[in-house]
Formats: structure tokens, C-alpha cells, sequence
């Protein structure tokens, strides 16, 4: 069974767990309005989230993940 | 009963040619409030049988004898034993003593019960009249009592007063409440049949993997609801918070500094927050508006039970498991009305006026009592929930003897409090909004008075209106803005289930019912599936709530078990048959399982390793703060059978951190590192002690005069085996 790049769990897409997918997809999908309001890279955004009030424990993992795999978020769109 | 007071009791029988009536309640504290009511001089007489205390009392022309159950006597079980069979379907009542462990004294209560039934003329079934206490005096009638449940007569009653029982023994209905039986026994069979079958499958399909027995409960009720707590927390942890921008504001009117709020109070880009603020600064305001008007806050309605223990839990944060103890208490010492009811309502039947009357004794509510006496304030607001065999929570109007503990009196006290707030008249305010012009901007100042505190004032300290007054201002006054900037808030998510809201959820999404909603929320705790107040799913009620959404997904859904309610609640109402309902919910059940079937081995796999994962979990102490990589876990010595702490880095032969660890008690994690040397802290449990808290690194700053030295806290780590 492949694991999850992030936690212990079954891989269900991109190398991640069910939950840590939905992290991730939703940290991506967010950049857009936090780049909006504050006109921050993409980089600075992911670090932002690990200190931001409120943030979900999973988008917190998946945006580390994200910074250390150096995930760019311009080719994705 | 001992031989000497058998012959007593044979003796007053045949020596009595009246009527002999038998009584069940339900508890022992309600039969001696029944006995006491029933009885002519108020005084019944107590006998000390066997198993229990029971009571005699003299009616005019009849000896009544009550009895007390003790909740449930009798239960269900699988007829055919095997503890691994399933599917199964065939179940039967049997006295609990057979199928619970530690509940030998139940077969002695249910003896003493047959024996004292001989010779009754008439039977009454007096438990409390809902599903439940229909449910348990029918078993016992039918069961201990020769099959006297048909024939029975019921008591129906709200509250234990003298005048309440009086009236329910003088208008009780013959025949048992056949509905309310069926019903009650439809949904123990088919809650056992579901818990017993999807459990089983659970557990065998592990076991025959591992050849270990551990038991993954999973129930109709159960699951859903441990869904709705993964569910919220899912959405806590994969939310992303979203920043907005408000405008702060403040001016300076004569002495008095006034706070005002934007026109656009979400502002969504920094940019234009900052143009604002830049366009603002240095500029005074004009009073451009002054808008008055009347608010009108109608009085609260009145407790149904869920909402009663929702208030109980943010006001004085006691558990609904707590609140629902306590309200048994107050119901059972005759205070309050009969508290597991869905209604909102208080019916003209209630005499208010005389409930006043008695509250007003009470030297605490006397004034407030009197108050409402004097102003005829009689009717109260209705909610729109209804219940047809209970009113609202309503306080009887006894006093209470001033052996309340703390807890019992903070809920009476709201428990009255809302009583008379319900009664009277609503709360009136003046609101005051003032709009300001600076420059093209424009910020809100606002204002709120009490003209009529109304309820408020009866239901203090539980309902307050925060007031704001605002300085006199007239339309074109300038004013000075001595404060403009910018705040970044972010949006926030949804908060964690407290105990309370997860009670409310199930009650909105109509699961269980309001006697047992609050025993499945302690349920999946004891079963480890969540953790704290509020709740988070742990990882074994993520794995456990993963795995039966992939393979009995209709386990996990509301619809299924809401639909089932329906059909339970149809019995109640007479619009179904309880075989039907049977028929309906083994059929689905039965598919469920031949669904999972062809995936046993599969759902025994993801089963184990959850299990073996929650297992290192529950090991896991903390980060190791030597390589800063691993995991500081609890382990075994293969040689000494000691327990120790090592690294699970240990293996890869990266890390050899180790320390001793106290042999008894349970030793569990804090979730924080030592402030002084950053190894994790540990709590030991110990049976009959104290809590007992410890940093695990034997070499702490903090404890060198510590007991746990031992050769400097290093294990030879050749001997580390994993548990």
C-alpha cells in the first residue's frame, strides 16, 4: 500500500491521502483571494498559512509539504 | 425477602379482603414519592425485602404495594449464543443478570418482584411514561410478573408531585400503552441487531487475520453520529482562512471618544483599505443622519430538554451526560416536570398561577414570583416544538430541601428563572444609528437602551442587554476623527462539536431520541472514536469512520437512519406495524452485510492496521530532542520485561535516546515538551492516586532530586523490542 507523502494513510491521488488531497487542493484554490487582498507571492503565502489563526491542522502539512517539494503554483493554473 | 417477612406479607394479604394493587416504578426514589402520594396519611409503610425496599400504602378500600425497577430489568440477546456468528437474527428478552456482567443482584430484585406479584388484584405500570419506562414496566409485567402486561393499568404523570399522582392513579388508563411498547421494543431490536451484526463483522474480520481479539463497535446511531464529528472535523482541518480588511475607527465627541464602524464592513483587498484610511486621515466627520427606533425582544420559550441541556453547557459548562444526571435528580425529588421532553409548550392545563404561588415562598424568587402573581401574568410563550406525552420543563413549585449540590442548584435556578421569564411581558429598547460623513466615506456610530427590560429582568443572570449611549449629537455637527486604521481579520472556520452542539446536530438531523441522544454522545467516547470537549475524532474513530464509509456506506448515512426513526416513530403513532419495521430494517441490514462480505478481507486488513496504528499512537510520546527526526515511543525490554522510552529512529541505527519510565500505572502523553530540556512529559495514572506528571528525561535540570535516576536513565538499547 503506497503511503501518503505527509501522514501514514493510503494514497488515494498526487502521492497524498484523501484528507491531505482536499488540504492541498484547497490551499491552492485559496491563493487566488489571498494574492487579491494582499498581493503576496505564492511562497510567502505558504508560509503565512503555517502561522495564520485558524488555519486547519491538514492545510497546515499540505502547505509545508508544498513549500518543501517547491510546488509552483503558476504552472498549475 | 427473608422467610419471617414473606409470612408478614402473606399475612397482611390474605388477612386484607380489599382490593391489593401492585405498582412497578421505575426507580426507587419514584416509588417512595408514589407510595407517599397514594398512601392516606401520607406515610406508607416501608419494607426492607431482599433485594430492595419496597412500600405498602393504604388507599381508600385497597392496599397498594409499590415496587421499584431499576431501569431496565430485562434485555436482549442473541438466542443462539455464539459470540461470532452473523449475520443473526433471532434474538430474545432475557433478565439482564444473563447477559451483563457484574448485574447478579438484578436476579434477586426480579425474584423479590415475582413473589411480592402473587397476589395482586390489579397491576399499574407507573415508570415514566415514554418509550423507556413503557418499555421497562411491560418487560417486568410480562416477564416477572406472569404476562400481567396486557392487562396492566398505565399511570401517566408529568411530575412526581402528591397532586399529579393522585390525579394520574384516579384517571390511570386500562391497558398498557400497547404503541409506546411497540415502538420501544422495535427500536431495541433493531439497535441490537444492527450494533450486534456490523460489530461482529467488524471484530471477526480481523481477527481472523491477526488471530487477536478486539472489539470495533459500530451501531445504527452510533455511526452517523461519530460521521458528524469527523465531518466538522474535516472542515476544521482543511480550512484555509481568507483575509478581509476592516476599517477602525473612532471620534471625539466633547469629553467622550466613540467607536464607529465602516460603511463596508468587509473590506476584501489591502489595497483599498489603506486608500480609505489615507482618504480619511487628517479629516473631521459631519453628522449626516440620526436614525431612533424601538427593538422588541420576545421573552424565550420554554426548556424542551435539549435545549435546557445546551443552555446548561454554555452557561455553566456541565455535559449533557452531567445536565441529564441532574435533571433525573430534580425530576425524581418532585422540582422539576418530567425532563427527556421534545416540547416547548406549557399547556392551559398547568395551573401557573398555583406554581407562582409555591415559587414565591422561596425567599430567591419571591419577589419576581409575586411580581408576576400581581400582574396576572399567567400565559406563557409557546414554543413550536411539541411532545405529546410531556409538556416543557416547568418548575412543580415544591421547595427544595436545601440539599441541592451545586450543580442541581445552578440548573433548578435556570430551570426557574426561565419559567418566569417565559411569562413575562417582552424586553423594549431604543436603538440610536448615527451616520457620519467623512469626506465621501461614511462610518455608523450605535446605540442601545433598556426602556423595558421586560423578561430580561426574570431571567437574570442568564439574559443581559449590553448597553451602548451614545453622546447627544445634533444633524450637522462636526466631529473630529481621532482614529482611522486598518485590521486584518480572517475568515474562520466552523468550530469543533462541543458536546452540547453535537446533541443539537442530532437533534436537527433527527437520530436517536432525546433519551438516548445523550448516551450514544458518551458511547463513542468510551469507545475512543472522539476525544475532548470539543470534540476531534481520534485516529482510531477516523480509521474506524473511513473504513465503514467505503464499505457500509449506508451505516454512515442520516437518511438511512433517519428513515428508520420515521418508521419507529410511525409505531408510536399506530401508522405502522413493528413487524413490518423489523422486516424493513433486517432486509437493508442484510444487504449491508452481503456488501461487505466480499470485501472481509479487505475491510480486516484496513482493520488491523488501524488498530496497530492507534496502537503506536497511543505509544507515541512525543518528538525525540536528540535527532529531532523520530519518535520517542513507549517500549518493552525483551530481557526484563521493563518499560522504557526509546526512539523509533533506534532501528535505522540513527538514534539511540532512551530513559526509564515508572513500571506502574498508565502512562499517557501531555502533548508538551519539558520547558526545561525539551524531552516530552508524560502523565502516569495510577488506581486510587493522583495524576502524576513527569518530564521523561531522567537528566532534567528540573528533577535532580527526582527518584527516577536509576545508571543516568540509559537502557542498553540491545535489549529494546518493540511492544
Amino acid at each position: 500500500m503506497e503511503k501518503c507523502r505527509i501522514c501514514d494513510r493510503a494514497v488515494t491521488e498526487e502521492s497524498l491521502c484523501r484528507y491531505h488531497s482536499i488540504a492541498k487542493r484547497n490551499t491552492v484554490n485559496a491563493y487566488r483571494l489571498w494574492k487579491e487582498a494582499l498581493g503576496i507571492s505564492w511562497k510567502d503565502y505558504l508560509v503565512s498559512l503555517q502561522k495564520c489563526p485558524g488555519c486547519g491542522v491538514w492545510v497546515r502539512e499540505a502547505s509545508n509539504h508544498l513549500l518543501r517539494e517547491g510546488y509552483r503554483y503558476e504552472e498549475k493554473v | 425477602m427473608s422467610i419471617r417477612q414473606a409470612w408478614e406479607l402473606d399475612l397482611w394479604m390474605s388477612a386484607t379482603a380489599v382490593r391489593r394493587a401492585f405498582i412497578i416504578a421505575e426507580k426507587p426514589t419514584a416509588a417512595r414519592r408514589i407510595a407517599e402520594a397514594l398512601d392516606r396519611r401520607g406515610s406508607p409503610k416501608k419494607v426492607k425485602g431482599r433485594a430492595f425496599e419496597y412500600y405498602v400504602s393504604e388507599g381508600e378500600g385497597e392496599e397498594i404495594l409499590v415496587c421499584p425497577a431499576l431501569g431496565h430489568l430485562y434485555t436482549l440477546v442473541d438466542l443462539r449464543g455464539d459470540k461470532s456468528l452473523c449475520p443473526s437474527f433471532v434474538t430474545k428478552w432475557v433478565s439482564r443478570d444473563r447477559a451483563e456482567r457484574g448485574s447478579q443482584r438484578i436476579r434477586a430484585w426480579i425474584q423479590e418482584i415475582t413473589q411480592l406479584s402473587k397476589r395482586a388484584d390489579q397491576f399499574i405500570n407507573a415508570c415514566d411514561y415514554d418509550i423507556e419506562g413503557s418499555l421497562i414496566g411491560s418487560t417486568i409485567l410480562k416477564y416477572a410478573c406472569s404476562e400481567k402486561d396486557k392487562t396492566a393499568a398505565r399511570m401517566r404523570f408529568s411530575t412526581l408531585t402528591k397532586a399529579d399522582i393522585l390525579l394520574a392513579y384516579k384517571n390511570m388508563a386500562s391497558g398498557t400503552d400497547d404503541s409506546l411498547v411497540e415502538a420501544g421494543l422495535a427500536r431495541h431490536e433493531v439497535d441490537f441487531l444492527y450494533g450486534i451484526n456490523l460489530s461482529r463483522l467488524l471484530t471477526t474480520s480481523q481477527k481472523r487475520l491477526s488471530g487477536r481479539y478486539s472489539t470495533i463497535s459500530a451501531g445504527r446511531v452510533q455511526s452517523p453520529t461519530l460521521g458528524f464529528v469527523m465531518q466538522r472535523d474535516e472542515e476544521v482541518n482543511s480550512f484555509v482562512p481568507i483575509p478581509h480588511f476592516e476599517i477602525d475607527a473612532a471620534f471625539k465627541v466633547g469629553e467622550e471618544t466613540v467607536a464607529a464602524s465602516y460603511q463596508k464592513q468587509k473590506i476584501q483587498k489591502l489595497s483599498e483599505a489603506n486608500r480609505i484610511v489615507s482618504e480619511c486621515e487628517n479629516s473631521r466627520g459631519i453628522v449626516k443622519e440620526i436614525k431612533e427606533g424601538t427593538v422588541t425582544r420576545s421573552p424565550p420559550y420554554p426548556f424542551d430538554i435539549g435545549s435546557l441541556q445546551r443552555a446548561a453547557y454554555t452557561l455553566f459548562n456541565v455535559s449533557p451526560t452531567r445536565s441529564m444526571g441532574i435533571l433525573e435528580r430534580l425530576y425524581l425529588d418532585a422540582l422539576i416536570s418530567y425532563p427527556r421532553t421534545g416540547s416547548q409548550k406549557l399547556p392551559s392545563t398547568i395551573d401557573v398561577e398555583s406554581k407562582l404561588k409555591d415559587l414565591a415562598s422561596i425567599p430567591k424568587y419571591s419577589e419576581l414570583a409575586k411580581e408576576l402573581v400581581e400582574n396576572r401574568c399567567f400565559r406563557p410563550r409557546q414554543g413550536v416544538k411539541e411532545d405529546p406525552a410531556h409538556p416543557a420543563v416547568y418548575p412543580t413549585g415544591v421547595k427544595p430541601d436545601g440539599m441541592l449540590s451545586k450543580e442541581e442548584g445552578m440548573i433548578y435556578d435556570l430551570i426557574v428563572r426561565r419559567f418566569f421569564a417565559t411569562l413575562a411581558p417582552p424586553a423594549r429598547m431604543k436603538s440610536v444609528r448615527v451616520k457620519i460623513g467623512v469626506g465621501l466615506h461614511f462610518f455608523t456610530m450605535s446605540g442601545l437602551s433598556a426602556m423595558e427590560m421586560g423578561w430580561i429582568r426574570f431571567y437574570r443572570p442568564y439574559a443581559q442587554i449590553t448597553e451602548r449611549f451614545l453622546p447627544g449629537l445634533k444633524l450637522g455637527q462636526e466631529i473630529g476623527l481621532v482614529k482611522v486604521g486598518v485590521v486584518t481579520r480572517y475568515s474562520s472556520p466552523a468550530p469543533a462539536y462541543s458536546s452540547a452542539g453535537l446533541l443539537g446536530e442530532m437533534e436537527r438531523k433527527e437520530i436517536g431520541t432525546n433519551a438516548t441522544r445523550t448516551g450514544i454522545i458518551e458511547t463513542i467516547g468510551r469507545r475512543r472514536y472522539v476525544k475532548g470537549d470539543p470534540m476531534s475524532a481520534t485516529p482510531l474513530g477516523w480509521s474506524v469512520g473511513t473504513l465503514l464509509e467505503r464499505h457500509f456506506p449506508r451505516i454512515m448515512s442520516v437518511e438511512m437512519t433517519r428513515d428508520l426513526e420515521h418508521q419507529m416513530n410511525g409505531i408510536e403513532g399506530g401508522k405502522i406495524w413493528r413487524v413490518e419495521v423489523l422486516i424493513n430494517s433486517t432486509e437493508l441490514l442484510m444487504s449491508m452485510l452481503d456488501e461487505a462480505r466480499q470485501h472481509e478481507a479487505a475491510i480486516g486488513r484496513e482493520l488491523l492496521e488501524t488498530t496497530r496504528r492507534t496502537r503506536l499512537e497511543e505509544m507515541a510520546l512525543g518528538k525525540c530532542p536528540i535527532c529531532k527526526t523520530g519518535e520517542l515511543t513507549v517500549l518493552r525490554s525483551k530481557k526484563t520485561k521493563k518499560r522504557f522510552v526509546g526512539c523509533s529512529n533506534y532501528w535505522t541505527g540513527r538514534c539511540r535516546a532512551s530513559a526509564p519510565l515508572p513500571q506502574r500505572g498508565k502512562v499517557a502523553p501531555v502533548g508538551v515538551a519539558c520547558g526545561s530540556c525539551g524531552w516530552p512529559r508524560i502523565k502516569v495514572l495510577s488506581k486510587g492516586r493522583r495524576p502524576w506528571m513527569i518530564c521523561v528525561n531522567p537528566m532534567c535540570p528540573l528533577k535532580k532530586n527526582s527518584k527516577i535516576q536509576g545508571n543516568g536513565g540509559v537502557i542498553d538499547v540491545g535489549e529494546m523490542q518493540d511492544m
